[in-house]
């Protein structure tokens, strides 16, 4: 006959199966000792797997190496509670999670080892991103309209298998756009290769996409394949392209219009049946017109364009990008900043990024060497952006006298007004409610501190759309 | 690119071979998302002759499948690892052995040996040999002689 349970114990343990977070202990050798149901669900662990296992070989979080909330418990004796971590699941996927810890202490007081408990948020995220409306794929993620009109039709791009064209400025996400188109599409699993056809010279080039044969030149003493051959049914981006030279447009033309190419040195010519993404940062069809761009290549990559649009023209995801890469950032380099101030966020937003959005996170990164918690204030950002007030920022003035106190209130006004009125795509009625004043107080103050504003109707039309 | 059994063929033939593996002291580092330290070996028939430490910086995968290519290795052990990373080093042409524990000392004579996967790997991760449908291991369904029977790692 089997000994039962005291009632206690078994209210316990249907409580501890039956509530929605995962829950496991400890002992002082870091091996766990039980393991609920929900922490089975969350990280697809088996319970008899998971336990006499190690807690990092089960639980697999961001935080076990260098910030283990279990140890900081065990070592003092007390609760922590941590918000912004994640774990991997057995299905490679990072499930964000909130984790609190506290010490298993006995009946005589004595401690036994931890207990940790964890929940889920990957709802709580996706909710969190539908109700900023949000879209994401891949990398990219924007609530710009220009930005999700793109993302939106991405899977339908992804699986149609045909060339497609990326233009955009310099440092607006070419590759990033590149590589989702990739991942959407049936050749995800095969391999995605860029290539920078601006950086390399013709012959060059054609022995990296085309490959070679041994003796095809000096020094060429094995055959070699090229980036096609490697590429086999995968994705080949072709960035810069509108820096090649004619001669190589003619050959990559034929490539694209026969699929298949030849090798250096080869007389045999090789089927070719990966997918071509074709980027530039410069307008093709005037490269056309001044003759420095084939217009039949230009077509034949022309097929589907998208236009990714700078980042002065979606200033409305600023935030979510300062967001996301201050989120990453806080990871590569173990920090704790929050977030960006009002005052350094007005500067950011006052900037018009010739850089896009490659800059902004230059900027960030700048801030981080000199921010090491809490927010980033102004003094935290580059030279640029700090020594102007918010409205000219980005523009170059000589040395500013001392602002007496009236002048820095003024500045200050400006400063949040300017940001307020982009923020709102100059709607006026919106930027006055946001900065907690009547409609005709703005207009008071816009005629008073001397604010232009640009022909753009914000009534009407939507700055960044 | 050569699967590990192929590695192990040629190190047993006195070729050397190279392999990164991101480490947390004497283990192999819980999570490569969140590892700061690769640890790059060279083997010569299978046995582990020389190593080079090296600092990475979290969330940094372009810098790791530079450094194990700037030294040669052509494989990385590590431990569980997301989706973005692991196909960024798929795709820069790295072997990837994921989702492995234990003390590096024993997960490296394993590599070497060509032995059995079990007991090195997390829990959890019984999808073996399926890549990059997206589950924990792909190093699995090779030859295997001998090799601990999924003992709980020490």
């Amino acid at each position: 006959m089997t000994e039962e349970k005291p009632i206690a114990d078994s209210v316990q343990e249907i409580i501890l199966e039956s509530i929605s977070d995962g829950v496991f202990t400890v002992d002082h050798h870091w091996r766990i000792t039980s393991f609920n149901r929900a922490a089975e669900e969350i990280t697809g662990v088996e319970r008899g797997e998971a336990i006499g296992r190690y807690c990092w070989e089960v639980f697999r979080s961001n935080m076990c190496e260098v910030d283990c909330a279990l140890k900081r418990t065990m070592q003092e004796g007390k609760s922590f509670v941590s918000s912004s971590t994640y774990i991997i699941n057995g299905s490679r996927e990072r499930i964000p999670i909130t984790v609190s810890t506290a010490p298993l202490v006995n009946e005589q007081g004595e401690i036994l080892g931890g207990v940790e408990t964890f929940r889920d948020h990957s709802l709580v995220e996706e909710l969190r991103r539908e109700l900023a409306g949000q879209y994401q794929i891949g990398d990219m993620v924007s609530r710009s309209q220009a930005m999700t009109r793109i993302l939106s039709i991405l899977p339908q791009v992804a699986e149609s298998d045909s060339t497609v064209l990326i233009s955009g400025e310099t440092g607006t996400g070419k590759e990033l756009l590149a590589r989702a188109i990739h991942s959407l599409s049936s050749r995800s699993e095969k391999l995605f290769t860029a290539i920078n056809c601006g950086a390399l010279p013709d012959t060059l080039l054609e022995s990296e996409l085309f490959g070679y044969k041994a003796g095809a030149f000096t020094g060429a003493e094995k055959d070699k394949p090229g980036l096609f051959a490697a590429a086999a049914d995968g994705t080949i981006l072709l960035d810069e392209i509108g820096e090649t030279s004619q001669a190589f447009q003619v050959r990559l033309l034929r490539v694209l219009e026969e699929r298949e190419f030849q090798p250096l040195g080869s007389v045999e010519k090789i089927k070719t049946t990966a997918r071509i993404i074709a980027a530039t940062n410069r307008e093709l069809s005037e490269m056309i017109e001044a003759g420095d761009f084939r217009r039949d290549l230009y077509y034949r990559i022309n097929i589907v364009r998208l236009q990714l649009p700078p980042l002065r023209a979606r200033m409305e995801d600023l935030p979510l990008l300062i967001d996301r890469f201050v989120t990453r950032m806080n990871t590569r380099q173990n920090r704790t900043v929050s977030g960006v101030s009002t005052r350094a966020m007005s500067r950011l937003l006052a900037h018009d990024y010739p850089g896009n959005i490659r800059e902004l996170e230059n900027i960030i990164e700048h801030a981080f060497v000199l921010c090491h918690n809490g927010e980033i204030g102004v003094e935290h950002l580059p030279g640029y952006l700090q020594d102007l007030p918010a409205h000219d920022a980005g523009r170059v003035v000589p040395d500013a006298p001392l602002q007496a106190l009236d002048q820095a209130v003024q500045s200050a006004e400006t400063e949040a007004i300017v940001a307020a009125l982009k923020q709102h795509g100059y709607n006026r009625t919106a930027a006055a409610k946001s900065l907690g004043m009547h409609k005709a107080t703005l207009h008071r103050k816009l005629k008073k501190l001397n604010i232009s504003l640009p022909a753009v109707d914000g009534r009407s039309s939507h700055f960044n759309a | 690119m050569r699967d590990r059994a192929e590695l192990s063929v040629a190190a047993g033939a006195g070729k050397s071979d190279k392999v990164g593996v991101t480490v947390w002291g004497r283990r192999i580092s819980p999570v490569f998302d969140a590892s700061r330290t690769l640890l790059i070996v060279e083997l010569i028939a299978g046995s582990p002759v020389d190593s080079q430490q090296l600092r990475i910086t979290p969330g940094r995968t372009e810098e790791v499948i530079r450094l194990l290519r700037e030294c040669g290795a052509q494989a990385l052990i590590c431990g569980a690892i997301s989706a973005e990373p692991a196909r960024k080093i798929e795709d820069g042409g790295i072997r990837l052995i994921p989702f492995i524990t234990g003390k590096t000392e024993r997960v490296l004579a394993w590599f070497g040996s060509g032995g059995s996967i079990d007991g090195y790997q997390m829990p959890g991760c019984h999808e073996q040999g399926r890549g990059r449908s997206g589950h924990c291991c792909r190093d699995g369904g090779l030859s295997h002689k001998h090799g601990p029977a999924h003992k709980k790692n020490s």
